[in-house]
């Protein structure tokens, strides 16, 4: 089924098929492509948490003790490592593809795609082992 | 080498979802234009492919790369260009920035 030819600036008048609601179960790729989507959610989630942990931890020790309370019950705990999950899905694919984006050049040659993605990794490993440092040794 | 045989628009779901996507080979055949030395027009595709149906529609599926049979690699072509389109935005709002 093709939707009625619309004219539009780039594309005068084309044949155009009609796309599903759920055109992102058609395809294995395109479904861990929307889950790399959704991932952001997560990301949101954790940014949140961190947040809400430094308020509480600006907001005394009783307060941080009760925060750490609430985050330890089964509910908490299940929706973080939910949230983990997602979190590395999100981490991994992103730095896998960000050869793709950056085509370094240096002497005219391109860089290759595993330096691209090596640095990444070892910039995330370096900045995890910072705030887990500061986390624990403090 | 781009053969125009569309197989990138049909795997692209973006071009069924969004009609006025400017798509995946045009905006590939554009960054090949842009790393052509003997080319002048960088600046004006660039206006065209950051406006509301360029490179920003794309959400990186990344299946007109796997469907081309040429290995063309449009969804390279296009992140490559979110680069250009971000730096030169923020190009903009540096005092010294042209434009």
């Amino acid at each position: 089924m093709s939707a009625p030819s619309s004219y539009t600036l780039h594309h005068p008048k084309w044949f155009r098929h009609r796309v599903s609601v759920f055109w992102w179960l058609q395809k294995r790729s395109y479904t861990v492509f929307v889950l790399r989507e959704l991932t952001s959610v997560f990301v949101a989630l954790f940014a949140a948490f961190t947040l809400w942990q430094i308020r509480s931890a600006a907001a005394g020790e009783e307060a941080y003790a009760g925060l750490m309370a609430r985050l330890g019950t089964p509910a908490f705990v299940v929706l973080n490592v939910v949230a983990l999950a997602f979190l590395l899905f999100h981490s991994i694919t992103w730095f896998n593809l960000a050869p793709k984006a950056m085509a370094v050049r240096i002497g005219g040659k391109r860089v290759p795609d595993l330096v691209i993605a090596g640095s990444n990794y070892v910039a995330w490993l370096v900045l995890s082992a910072a705030v887990a440092f500061i986390l624990l040794a403090l | 080498m781009c053969i125009n045989c569309l197989l990138c628009y049909s795997a692209c779901p973006i071009i069924g979802l969004e009609p006025s996507f400017i798509g995946p080979a045009a905006i590939a055949l554009a960054r090949r234009y842009d790393q052509d030395n003997r080319d002048q027009g960088a600046g004006e595709r660039l206006d065209i492919l950051s406006g509301h149906d360029g490179i920003w529609q794309c959400t990186f599926v990344g299946e007109c790369s796997e469907a081309c049979p040429k290995s063309v690699d449009p969804a390279g072509a296009i992140q490559q260009y979110k680069l250009t389109g971000a730096f030169d935005w923020f190009r903009t709002l540096l005092p010294w920035g042209e434009r």
